[in-house]
């Protein structure tokens, strides 16, 4: 039923005298059960529908969303996106793409989610509570949630796209700290998603949670010195991959928000990393058939031995440079498309986290790290969050108020090891990393 | 659909209590990059939430069509999710001043008599500006505007209409030179209407941006050390807000956070009073102003340190409940389909009796601290800010500039070491949103402070 109104959004578009017209749909339904301090709280079931129709007239862009699937609402939708794109300046390439051959990707869609309600979920909520509590009575949950997710997506449009897809997702993350007597520790959060039924597992996240804030009681600030760092895959995913992502974003590059502009095939990193993207991965969290314009996401290395190989293009930022989109359009019914990866995966070394550690002298153990790093000039600075101090090998204690910063793009060379674990966070697999010559502020 | 709703309310029997709240939000977002129009949108996102309260338990519900069948099911699913969630027998909300009537902020020059055609020949323009600056290498210029129209109705007497504005705006400069890159920005943010906006010329914040970028391409990078420090009224209102603020909101206190326990024991410098108000004070238009919140309560101004004492947290109707006070009107959702949590509104300190100047010429050495960038704090009260610019302050005179440093520390115990505070006030994260599961319109700000912190560098 989502691409009829697909179809008459793009209709009603061109009828009103868009040049190209297209349209995304989402129809979802998502329960959702949440713990707060300790005891489940709230018990949440929504539907959500959702149209976003881009259209072109004579190189402008006009664009408008309504979240209610009525005829007349898509109707007034599609004359608003009309009358915007009259307003707004020519540009060439704003053309829309050609439809591709679509192989549909498998296990993004369980139908068991369908019947998968607030009865199912609330016991796996107790499950996280239970388990995190049990292991110590110090923990204290902040926040606890499980979410179940299950709907389908459409690309229609004027040039001939006709795609939808079904999917299922859950989604389930604990956050909170240990207190102990006047005490209380970093804040630290675990979560986990995935696509099937038989794969969900509240317990793992529950224990590693509350394995890591109790670990952190006690923590005393550090030391200044100049070191190496290790970073855990979650600091791997909070230090490093915005910048990563941002600078891949073919936009960015063009428009010169990319220090990476203009280096494809040079060496940006150490040659003991690589990093691919690849979309296609059957049950991947960020896997899907089709991009957000109808297009197949091409999986790609993007960086190889050290070496950077391509850039993110969605059709817009592609048509720039005269060549296709990889796939890469990204985006929800609310805004026009962007780029973003789909999976992310980091090859994993040939040393397991334990040797990573015992070959350090004098470093941290980074296993949360909040900051903001510059996505322009790489620059960073940031608090170590449950951070271990390193001294000949070995982890001696937690740390609290301390600081790493750096430049990223001049850390990505100094990459010294990567571990034969990995994790998978969301869409990203990653190893531990370890990094050398880090600047370490003690308070 | 005022009446709809109340019509509904008798579906709520057999509950403790029933909310229902018709949110229908229309925004607009122009997007200008390097020239080239990113985006421009027109969005409506409509619908009504439902919110249930039973035995301690919630259950929320939303739907994003407006007739009578699709709300009467919501309510049904709501009912269905509190009494699933709700095992605490003896659980009640907690006093509030309920809000009945028809709530506007002061709206001098509706954003709807401006034509979108204006708003994008603005955004082209400034960017425009921008990009003619030779060291300039990238740009970003936006506007986005919510225009909001809700209707809360509860099984215990709110019954609100309230209409609500808020426009942004907002330029970022990157500078470049010899591979160096550095970023500028500017924002505007508030509550009202275009020129209520526009309290800054978008030329004058093109001078501003262009300068800053420029300036701190020739800095150099602060070495790392605990530091006598001015902050901003932007960096203070990021202090108050991210540092303290969410420490006091009564649901992070029930479950731990650094604050609790500490009603009326000092946490601060008797030089600092900090509030969070719905109601505008010091500046009519400041962006977090919020007269009635999501669970239909008529917002307060809230003293949450008096001169250094802790005074009271942050609630909504539940918390109240549990600590036995009235609601503090801090219940806030972003859209319908979000269920209202305890959040933030306007955020700052109170204005001191010193002059800028005389707290910098009382200071053998330190740091001028200036923009606030992002922010990140935990339930132990400990942050991490990123701030543009820092001036180094010696023998009571202003020094050389270096690039944007990150300040850290534990908020109380730097709100301990406050010993100046200015006369000048001001608002400025306007252009700001805070996060905690759902988005939401804030603002903050304060004086000039002077107070110790630990500052993260790097040296080359």
């Amino acid at each position: 039923m989502i691409l009829e109104l697909g179809e008459l959004a793009v209709k009603k578009a061109v009828a009103f005298g868009a040049d190209e017209a297209e349209a995304f749909l989402i129809q979802g339904r998502e329960i959702n059960v949440r713990a707060e301090s300790n005891v489940i709280k709230v018990a949440t079931s929504q539907v959500r529908d959702g149209i976003g129709i881009r259209v072109f007239s004579n190189g402008g862009l006009g664009f408008a969303s309504v979240n209610v699937f009525d005829e007349k609402k898509i109707k007034a939708a599609a004359r608003d996106a009309v009358r915007l794109s009259k307003a707004a300046p020519r540009d060439k390439f704003n053309l829309l793409p050609e439809p591709k051959p679509i192989k549909k990707v498998s296990r993004l869609y369980d139908e068991r989610a369908e019947g998968f309600g607030m009865d199912e979920s609330i016991p796996l909520v107790e499950e996280i509570l239970s388990t995190a509590r049990g292991y110590d009575s110090r923990v204290t949950v902040r926040t606890a949630e499980f979410n179940a997710n299950v709907g389908r997506r459409a690309v229609v449009s004027s040039r001939g796209i006709r795609e939808e897809e079904q999917g299922s997702h859950f989604v389930y993350f604990i956050m909170g700290m240990a207190r102990d007597g006047e005490e209380v520790s970093s804040f630290n959060y675990r979560f986990d998603s995935t696509r099937l039924v038989d794969e969900i597992n509240v317990k793992r996240i529950a224990l590693e949670f509350a394995r890591s804030v109790i670990a952190s009681l006690g923590a005393k600030r550090g030391e200044s010195f100049k070191g190496a760092v290790i970073l855990s895959p979650d600091a791997v995913e909070e230090l490093m991959m915005g910048l990563i992502i941002h600078s891949i974003n073919a936009n960015n590059v063009q428009k010169g928000m990319s220090k990476w502009a203009g280096r494809l095939e040079e060496r940006v990193a150490s040659p003991l990393l690589t990093i691919e993207d690849d979309g296609l991965i059957e049950g991947g969290a960020g896997s899907l058939s089709f991009d957000r314009e109808g297009l197949p996401p091409i999986p790609l290395p993007i960086i190889e031995n050290g070496f950077l190989r391509t850039y993110l293009y969605n059709s817009y930022t592609a048509r720039k440079e005269d060549r296709p989109s990889t796939g890469h359009a990204s985006g929800g019914t609310r805004a026009v498309p962007a780029i973003g990866p789909t999976n992310l995966l980091i090859k994993s070394g040939d040393r397991t986290k334990d040797e990573l550690i015992s070959e350090v002298k004098r470093g941290v153990l980074v296993t949360r790290f909040s900051g903001f790093p510059k996505l322009v000039s790489g620059d960073f600075s940031g608090v170590v969050k449950g951070g271990f101090l390193i001294e000949n090998g070995e982890l001696t204690r937690p740390l609290i108020e301390t600081l790493i910063a750096g430049n990223l793009f001049e850390l990505l060379p100094k990459v010294s090891g990567l571990s034969r674990e990995t994790e998978r966070i969301e869409s990203l697999v990653t190893p531990y990393i370890r990094i050398e010559d880090v600047s370490i502020t003690g308070g | 659909m005022l009446e709809l709703l109340e019509d509904l309310l008798s579906e709520f029997s057999g509950v403790g209590y029933g909310e229902l709240r018709y949110h229908e939000r229309r925004s607009a977002n122009i997007a200008m990059r390097q020239g080239e129009l990113e985006t421009v949108s027109s969005t409506l996102y409509s619908g009504v939430g439902v919110r249930v309260f039973h035995r301690g338990g919630w259950g929320f519900s939303s739907t994003s069509r407006g007739d009578k069948e699709s709300i009467k099911g919501a309510i049904y699913d709501a009912i269905r999710g509190a009494k699933a969630a709700g095992k605490q027998e003896q659980a009640k909300l907690g006093q509030a001043n309920l809000a009945r009537g028809r709530f506007a902020p002061r709206i001098d020059d509706p954003l709807t008599d401006h034509p979108f055609e204006e708003k994008l020949a603005l955004v082209r323009k400034t960017e425009e500006k921008l990009r003619s600056f030779g060291f300039i290498a990238a740009t970003a210029c936006s506007y986005i505007e919510n225009l909001d129209h809700k209707y809360i109705v509860t099984t215990d007497g709110a019954r609100a209409e309230i209409i609500d504005s808020k426009p942004e705006f907002r330029l970022m400069g990157v500078a470049a030179d010899n591979g160096e890159r550095v970023e500028a920005s500017e924002a505007l943010g508030a509550t009202g209407g275009w020129r209520d906006l526009f309290k800054r010329e978008p030329d004058e914040m093109v001078e501003i941006v262009a300068k800053r970028a420029s300036d701190l391409l020739q800095a150099k990078h602060p070495k790392g050390e605990r530091a006598t420090v001015i902050l901003d009224p932007g960096i203070v209102g990021l202090l108050a807000h991210e540092a303290i603020g969410h420490t006091v909101e009564a649901d992070s206190v029930l479950t731990g956070a650094i604050t609790r326990d500490k009603i009326g024991q000092r946490v601060a410098s008797e030089l600092v009073t900090l509030v969070d108000s719905g109601p505008s004070q010091f500046e009519e238009h400041a962006a977090g102003i919020l007269l009635v919140d999501d669970e239909g309560v008529i917002t307060e101004r809230t003293v949450i340190i008096e001169n250094g004492i802790l005074k009271t947290y942050l609630h909504n109707r539940e918390t109240a409940g549990i600590f036995g006070v009235s609601s503090t009107g801090n219940a806030r959702a972003f859209e319908y389909s979000n269920d209202p949590l305890i959040r933030m509104r306007n955020t700052y300190i109170e204005p001191g009796e010193n002059e800028l100047e005389e707290m910098i010429a009382e200071m053998k050495e330190g740091y001028l601290l200036k923009g606030a960038g992002g922010g990140q704090a935990d339930a132990n009260a400990e942050f991490m800010f990123d701030v543009q610019e820092a001036c180094r302050i010696e023998n009571g005179r202003m020094g050389e500039l270096l690039r944007g440093v990150t300040i850290c520390g534990q908020a109380f115990d730097v709100l301990k070491t406050v010993d100046a505070a200015s006369r000048e006030f001001r608002f400025d994260l306007g252009a700001g949103y805070c996060g905690k599961l759902q988005p939401a319109k804030v603002d903050a700000g304060g004086p000039y402070l002077r107070c110790q912190a630990i500052i993260g560098g790097r040296q080359r």
